[in-house]
């Protein structure tokens, strides 16, 4: 039975929950080497909600891998929690992962061979939580989703995929949910519900939030946008021009 | 706090993650049912049904010898003895140490249909009132042995093979001649028990009374008759005990004994050999459909990339991963173990109902584990060996792709412990395969024949994909797409040119061994070959009959010699159960061989040490022995053999080597005395005759009309007999190596289907580029037709080499390639390849190209 590694809650001086110290990461591809983050340096606060905006290809995505430990840096320094990620193994980092970092994609990545609770029960279930499957149901209430528990994700529509994947990610009650444009892949009104939902649920646990963006008005609602552009995160004046500029267009 | 130093503490991460939670991921994904894992099964059923069926038949078949020994043996004891028989102390002996005694006598004779020119050689066969000892023999009609073979109307009755009835044109209730005396027809044999069905013979068996045998007057002192005296022990009695009371009261019998161990030892022999044979080609369909098995985990697992990745993100660990999938194949794995155990468990079953009577031995159908717990054993390294490089490659899917919806199977080298395991696995089969059978040698051959013919399959695949990235691309589009489809990064290529290479390879080295064989038995007849082998010539008959063959228009008495029969007793005054000799030389040891005589060298003898004696030689007894022979004996020039001939013991110097070449249809001795010693032993002699084909019949009629004692043996006919002998065995052999072939068009369908998404996107772009079906069809059948025949060509080069090296060194024979053998198999395994190719790419022409885009 494997352990997650706990926290240190009880630490006395608040600690930013997400710390990113000037972290470069270079990918080599067929065409040469493509600098993806240029040095990102990036404090967000426990119980912050922090919008990230910019073009594609800007390294917005990049940014939440490293952020999940999904992606190594080549230089710079990622805290998460308090703990900092260093050259810890991918099963240290997987085992961190799981009780503290929750997940929502843009393709809800749902695994497919699952049913609606089996998929929110995975996080737990690897934990070894034996009581996985009566939170699984509980966190699918809470995203309205009661009555589709035993749905497989291809009998669901895109908005209820999405509800799972909100349920599977928050089931954990984890310190920090990134969310990669969660409303991509929805229509307009559907995504609006998505996203209350999602607020609704971070305001009630107090979670962290990292939510990757292209909507204005959804960034809007964090409590703090950056905004990056060529692997870098501009200066807030610039940001503020930007944000003009995006509201004027 | 560093994430690292804090993990370096958690003792579960150094374990590893709980199998349970794997097990529970895996049981979820295999509610999928069968979807994706359809080839790997086929191959894993395929490979373990053959080799444990092949096992199970085996044991059936050696349980049929067991259970039928005293049958087959007839006794409980079989003492055999040549010519002269018996001594009478010797027979009293017997007869008062057991509880029953018969005596069987065989001879080979010429039948004569009476009223009419027709005759035949028959296997005589005279017992004993009280045969069979064990079994019981069944004729047609349905009537008692003894009331057939009675004398009635002073004519005794005869027990016939049916072949004989048509050969001669006779019917029951006909009389014919055998010898001296006139016999009637009385019943058909439709079992004999003391012999397996099937074996070679030159003749019908013609089964009469002891009595009725001796008034033929054929049981002359020279002939080559056999004596067989089968004992029925008391029951307190055990056959060892009673052959060493035997062998105490006469050390020095010219006799073999035979026990139900011993009962059809050549029959053991082949089973035991074909066995292995057959297992061994088993585990190669094993081995080739391994490929198909990898190929259809990787197809499978980079169908699970995503799945793989999601759970990633949500915190598995890489082991959790593998260790899911590794349950997942698992539990495939043993499925398709279990299934293929079934159908290998039950052949006995099928075999014994659609061949039935033609068996040689009735097989016991009963349930065999060890070969089934083998075969289990080589699915389950099998399995291993070809799943645990995909697996461990699963382990390592990076996570982060999910965040660009790309996430791609990894192609990296896994973890060195996943090789070593690999490599372990591998061994483990090597080894496996090794220990579990008795002909090492020719094991260690096939293995390593295998291996590097599956290698060279390899290489060239390798070859074929960097030489197509390497030439000119063509200017028609069909070709160039065609090129391009076997060389991009995920084309089977590999894959399909080594299992449809080793395959085709194994079947085209048997086709041509059994074309060889087939030649050298048919067509490798020498221009003055005798058409007649006469035997049973008696020293007085000798002039005479030099005198009929010289009255026959075109026909040429080639040799007659005397014949003796002798058995080796002493290699240079050490009894021959004592010394140390090569298997090979067992048919020399074992039996009595022929024997003869001569003072001039006789034509067409070639000596390679020693010297030929003067004709006139007076000295010791001497001898010029096969030089063959004497290698396997290991005995030179001085050295001594003692030879037991009609009871007598004879010591002769070793004068002379010669290499016989067996092949020649001449009699041929390999062992040859110099005068002196053997004139006054009992004896016959054998002759070869040659005839031009319209006196064959005239010179058949003339010498056994003029001497109704002596058989004649036609050419022809035996060569005919081990010619479809030698067809029966080799198409049992073919059909058994074209499992490696059907493992071959497994790994190719597996091929196919896990291509036909990029076949379905290939077919759309090109279409809505403008090409029409045919063109794209046209590519396809190209490069099918391309990886075909250049697979073809290669396992048309592997065969013909192993086949020369199969008849030359193993069966030290000729060698000739056959063109036509060759081109039809290997226009069969191209047009397969072709065929199976498109057949599963054609539904992708016709793909509506909307929907396809529209999903993509």
């Amino acid at each position: 039975m494997t352990e997650p590694i706990e926290l240190d809650r009880s630490a006395p001086a608040p600690q930013p929950m997400v710390l990113l110290e000037d972290v470069h990461l270079t990918l080599e591809n067929r065409a040469g080497a493509v600098n993806i983050l240029r040095g990102i340096n990036l404090n967000i606060e426990t119980g912050e909600s922090v919008g990230v905006v910019g073009p594609s290809g800007s390294g917005k995505s990049t940014m939440l891998a490293v952020t999940a430990g999904l992606e190594r840096t080549n230089t710079g320094c990622v805290t998460v929690a308090g703990m900092t990620y260093g050259s810890a193994n991918e099963d240290a980092l997987a085992l961190f992962r799981r009780r503290h970092i929750g997940i929502v994609f843009q393709a809800f990545h749902l695994i497919p061979a699952m049913t609606a609770l089996e998929n929110v029960a995975v996080p737990l279930e690897l934990s070894g939580d034996r009581k996985a499957f009566d939170a699984a149901r509980v966190s699918l209430s809470a995203v309205g989703l009661e009555d589709r528990v035993d749905h497989y994700p291809g009998q669901l529509s895109g908005g209820e995929q999405q509800r799972v994947a909100l349920a599977r990610a928050f089931v954990t009650e984890p310190a920090l949910i990134l969310a990669d444009e969660p409303t991509g892949n929805l229509d307009t009104e559907t995504g609006k519900q998505i996203i209350n939902l999602m607020f609704e649920i971070r305001a009630r646990a107090n979670t962290t939030l990292m939510l990757i963006t292209h909507d204005t008005a959804v960034a809007n609602l964090c409590d703090r946008i950056v905004h990056l552009k060529d692997g870098r995160i501009e200066a807030p004046a610039a940001l503020a021009q930007v944000s003009a500029t995006h509201d004027a267009s | 706090m560093n994430l690292e130093s804090e993990s370096a503490k958690q003792p579960s991460l150094r374990h590893g993650a709980p199998w349970t939670i794997a097990w529970r991921f895996a049981r979820r994904e295999l509610r999928g049912g069968i979807k994706g894992f359809r080839i790997f099964l086929a191959c894993i059923v395929l490979g373990v049904a053959a080799i444990s069926g092949v096992g199970s038949l085996v044991e059936a078949f050696r349980d049929g010898l067991a259970e039928n020994a005293h049958a087959l043996l007839g006794a409980d004891v079989e003492i055999r003895v040549s010519a002269h028989g018996a001594t009478p102390d010797q027979f009293a002996w017997l007869r008062n140490n057991s509880k029953t005694l018969i005596t069987v006598r065989e001879l080979r004779t010429m039948a004569y249909a009476t009223g009419s020119e027709e005759r035949t050689l028959v296997e005589l066969k005279g017992i004993d009132p009280a045969y069979p000892l064990y079994g019981s023999i069944v004729l047609t009609p349905f009537l008692p042995l003894s009331d057939v073979l009675a004398v009635r109307d002073g004519l005794a009755g005869a027990a016939v093979e049916r072949t004989l009835l048509s050969r001669i044109g006779i019917k029951i209730g006909d009389t014919v001649q055998v010898g001296n005396a006139h016999i009637e027809i009385r019943a058909i044999i439709a079992r004999e028990p003391d012999r397996v069905a099937g074996a070679f013979t030159l003749g019908p068996r013609f089964m009469v009374t002891n009595e009725t045998f001796d008034s033929t007057g054929l049981a002359r002192p020279g002939s080559m008759l056999r004596h067989k005296y089968r004992v029925r022990l008391q029951p307190e009695e055990t056959a060892r005990s009673w052959v060493d009371k035997l062998n105490a009261a006469f050390p020095n019998a010219a006799w073999r004994i035979f026990d139900l161990d011993d009962a059809q030892p050549s029959v053991k022999r082949f089973i035991n050999r074909l066995g292995i044979f057959l297992t061994l080609v088993g585990l190669t369909a094993l081995v080739i459909g391994g490929v198909g098995i990898a190929n259809a985990v990787t197809s499978y697992l980079s169908g699970r990339t995503e799945t793989i990745a999601t759970l990633k993100c949500l915190g598995a660990t890489a082991d959790i991963i593998y260790r899911t999938y590794f349950l997942e194949v698992g539990v495939f794995g043993l499925l398709g173990i279990c299934i293929g155990l079934v159908m290998g468990g039950a052949t006995p079953i099928l075999i014994a109902w659609l061949a039935g009577a033609a068996l040689p031995i009735p097989p016991v159908v009963d349930f065999y584990p060890s070969p089934l717990i083998l075969a289990a054993a080589f699915g389950v390294l099998t399995t291993i060996i070809f799943t645990l490089w995909p697996l461990a490659r699963a382990r390592d899917v990076p996570a982060a792709g999910l965040f660009r919806d790309i996430v791609s199977p990894i192609r990296r080298l896994p973890q060195p412990r996943f090789i070593l395991g690999t490599a372990l696995a591998f061994a483990s089969l090597i080894a496996l395969a090794l220990l579990t059978t008795k002909y090492l040698v020719f094991a260690r051959w096939f293995i390593i024949g295998a291996a590097l013919s599956l290698l060279t399959f390899w290489l060239v695949a390798k070859m074929i994909v960097f030489g197509a990235k390497r030439i000119r691309r063509p200017r028609l589009p069909i070709l160039r797409l065609a090129l391009s489809n076997l060389t991009q990064p995920s084309a089977p290529t590999t894959g399909i040119v080594m299992s449809i290479g080793a395959g085709l390879s194994l079947l085209m080295t048997i086709t041509l061994m059994d074309t060889n064989l087939s030649r050298q038995i048919t067509e490798r007849i020498p221009e003055r070959a005798p058409n007649f082998f006469f035997i049973d010539i008696q020293p007085d008959q000798v002039t005479a009959f030099k005198e009929v063959i010289a009255g026959v228009a075109g026909a040429e008495l080639l040799q007659i010699l005397p014949n003796l029969r002798g058995r080796l007793a002493l290699i240079n005054g050490i009894p021959v159960e004592q010394t140390t000799y090569d298997p090979s030389a067992s048919w020399f040891v074992n039996g009595e061989r022929g024997l003869t005589y001569a003072g001039a060298t006789p034509d067409g003898i070639e000596i390679n040490a020693g010297a030929w004696w003067p004709e006139d030689y007076a000295g010791p007894p001497a001898i010029s022995l096969d030089a063959h022979i004497a290698e396997e004996l290991a005995v030179g020039i001085d050295d001594t053999l003692t030879f037991n001939v009609s009871g007598r013991r004879i010591t002769a110097k070793i004068m002379s080597l010669r290499t016989i070449d067996w092949s020649r249809i001449r009699v041929e001795f390999a062992t040859i005395f110099a005068p002196g010693v053997l004139e006054g032993a009992p004896q016959t002699h054998v002759a070869a005759v040659s005839v031009i084909p319209e006196a064959e019949d005239q010179l058949h009629r003339m010498v056994t009309d003029s001497f109704t004692n002596v058989s004649a043996v036609r050419i022809n006919d035996v060569l005919e007999t081990i010619s479809d002998m030698f067809t029966r065995i080799a198409s049992a052999v073919r059909a058994s190596a074209s499992v490696t072939v059907a493992a071959g068009l497994l790994v190719l369908a597996g091929a196919v289907a896990a291509g036909y998404r990029r076949r379905v996107y290939d077919a759309v772009i090109l279409k809505v580029l403008g090409a029409t079906r045919s063109n794209v069809a046209s590519a396809f059948i190209v490069e099918y037709a391309i990886l075909g025949s250049i697979t073809t060509l290669l396992a048309t080069l592997v065969g013909t080499i192993a086949s020369y090296a199969v008849m030359s060194f193993v069966m030290e024979g000729d060698w000739v390639f056959n063109p036509y053998a060759v081109a039809l198999t290997a226009a069969a395994g191209v047009a397969v390849t072709v065929l199976l190719g498109f057949a599963g790419t054609w539904k992708a022409l016709g793909e509506d190209v909307m929907t396809v885009l529209r999903s993509d």
